[in-house]
This record gives C-alpha cells, sequence and structure tokens, in this order.
C-alpha cells in the first residue's frame, strides 16, 4: 500500500517497515505480535515448524520420489569396457542401472563388475530364445563379474539390472534382465545373482564379452530409503 | 590387441594391465561358452542314439 501502513481491524497496522528484503514475510509469534520471517534459500518450501518463534522455517522438500536419478554416462565410440566411478553411495542402499541406445559390433552379453572385485560372482538364471519356448538354465559359479548382466546386438544395447547394497559392508545382489535385439539371434535372460565378498562399491565397469560397443547411456538411479 | 576403455567420460587405450584383464574375463566367457556347445552336442548325439527328438525326451520326463 501506498501509506506503508497495511491496516488490520481498521484500527491497529502492521508498519511496512517490519520487512526488509524481497520475499519476507509477517508472520505472528503470539497473541497480537508479529515478526518478520525473512525469505528461504531458492527450492525451499515453508513448514510448520514449532521450535521457531514465528511457527515456521523454510525447509528443503521432502522427496516424494521412489526413483532418484543419481548419474547419467553417455558410452563413448568403440569401447570394450565402461567404467562409472562414484555410482553407489551410502544415500541409498538400493539401485537400479538402466542400459539403453547404442550398438554393439555384433550380437554378445554385457557383464558387470563392482569396483575392482575380479571374483566371487554366482549368476543363477534361465533364457530362452524368441523362437523357441523352451526355457534354458544358465548358471555361473564364482565367476569374475555379473555374467550376460545385459545384452548387446547391432541394433540396441539393453539391460535392466538391479543391484541391493552395492555401497553396503554386505554382499551384493543384483537381479537383472535383458534381450538381445537380434532377429536372427534373439534371445531373453533373466538372472538373480550375487556378489560373495563385503567391499563397499562406488563405481563398476560393464564388460562387453566381444567386439565393441557405442553410444546410448547408462543411467543410474537410487531407490529412497524411506 | 589393443582395446579401448571408458572411465566416466575419458577415452583411451587400454594398459598392459587392462588388456590382461579384458582378456581373462572374455576367455572365462569362451571356455564357458564351449561348455556349453559341448553339452548341447553331447545332448544332439544322445537323443539320435536314442531316436527321438527334444520334445519327445521332454514328454518323457514329465
Amino acid at each position: 500500500m501506498a501509506t506503508g501502513r497495511i491496516p488490520i481491524n481498521g484500527t491497529a497496522a502492521i508498519q511496512s517497515t517490519i520487512v526488509d528484503a524481497k520475499g519476507d514475510l509477517i508472520a505472528g509469534t503470539g497473541a497480537d505480535a508479529v515478526s518478520r520471517l525473512a525469505v528461504g534459500t531458492d527450492g525451499h518450501t515453508l513448514v510448520a515448524d514449532s521450535s521457531t518463534s514465528t511457527g515456521l522455517a523454510w525447509a528443503a522438500p521432502a522427496s516424494t520420489g521412489a526413483l532418484t536419478l543419481v548419474k547419467t554416462q553417455t558410452i563413448g565410440s568403440a569401447v570394450s569396457t565402461v567404467t562409472v566411478t562414484n555410482a553407489f553411495s551410502s544415500s541409498y542402499d538400493n539401485y537400479v542401472i538402466m542400459i539403453s541406445g547404442g550398438v554393439g559390433s555384433t550380437s554378445e552379453n554385457l557383464n558387470l563388475q563392482l569396483g575392482s572385485t575380479t571374483t566371487g560372482y554366482y549368476v543363477a538364471g534361465f533364457y530362452n530364445y524368441a523362437n523357441s519356448a523352451s526355457l534354458v538354465g544358465d548358471s555361473y559359479n564364482n565367476t569374475s563379474s555379473f555374467k550376460i548382466a545385459g545384452s548387446v546386438s547391432t541394433n540396441s544395447l539393453n539391460g535392466i539390472i538391479h543391484l541391493q547394497g552395492p555401497n553396503l559392508a554386505k554382499f551384493t545382489n543384483a537381479h537383472y534382465q535383458n534381450h538381445r535385439t537380434a532377429t536372427a539371434d534373439s534371445i531373453a535372460m533373466r538372472a538373480t545373482a550375487f556378489e560373495a565378498s563385503t567391499t563397499q562399491h562406488t563405481d563398476f565397469t560393464l564388460a562387453v564379452g566381444s567386439g565393441t560397443i557405442t553410444g546410448g547411456t547408462i543411467k543410474v538411479y537410487g531407490y529412497a530409503n524411506s | 590387441m589393443t582395446y579401448k576403455i571408458q572411465i566416466d567420460d575419458e577415452v583411451r587405450d587400454a594398459t598392459a594391465d587392462e588388456i590382461a584383464k579384458i582378456e581373462a574375463s572374455r576367455a572365462e566367457d569362451l571356455a564357458r561358452q564351449a561348455e556349453a556347445e559341448a553339452k548341447a552336442q553331447a545332448k544332439a548325439e544322445l537323443l539320435e542314439r536314442l531316436g527321438i527328438t527334444a520334445d519327445e525326451a521332454r514328454l518323457l520326463l514329465s
């Protein structure tokens, strides 16, 4: 208001000098008492907080999403392995890795290694070809990586890999599925697996079984702990 | 044999140690593939000796 006063009940008034900056609020502090509440940090929201004099506080909005994108890595040209660093941390216990886009130089498997650990990977799964309904059991006992964690063809790379506790001091469990998108040898793989060490990993490496991969992305999402 | 490896956004030639690791992993895969092919071959030969198809064998075992 041009007068510099905000009328209240037609008799009392609040001086405009109570506010000092853009975004300041006038908040009640008790019966017939007000105070300035300075604007909060960009992106923060106003929440009730009985511990403050105004009963209000600015706070970062609570995360409501179940999944948070932690890292996106674009795959380079004609590489044999891709290492993604700082993918896992204490912020999340569980993760999902999505591999999509890109192409391989031939039809192959993608294997996933956690950190620098090259032993103690156990995989039990099954696969079948698109031209056959017969399931084939598949297992890997104490190998150097999670075998067939993703698939590669000259059409695409793909894989969905769920990891439980890669950054915890416990065995890491993995559950994954992928499909080789090649009409000549279309094959689908599903597996559960674990890595038998208590090493706390922050990085992982995807390695193609033969040939190279080009393009596409690796996205790492963290599952909210609460 | 040379290999290009990627660490985050950096792409470079693999070192001797990295080449050894890549080739060890690939050898592991090839050995496993050879084992699976040998099993499939033995199975096909057995079915041929028995004179039945794979579907008929599954029917017998169901």
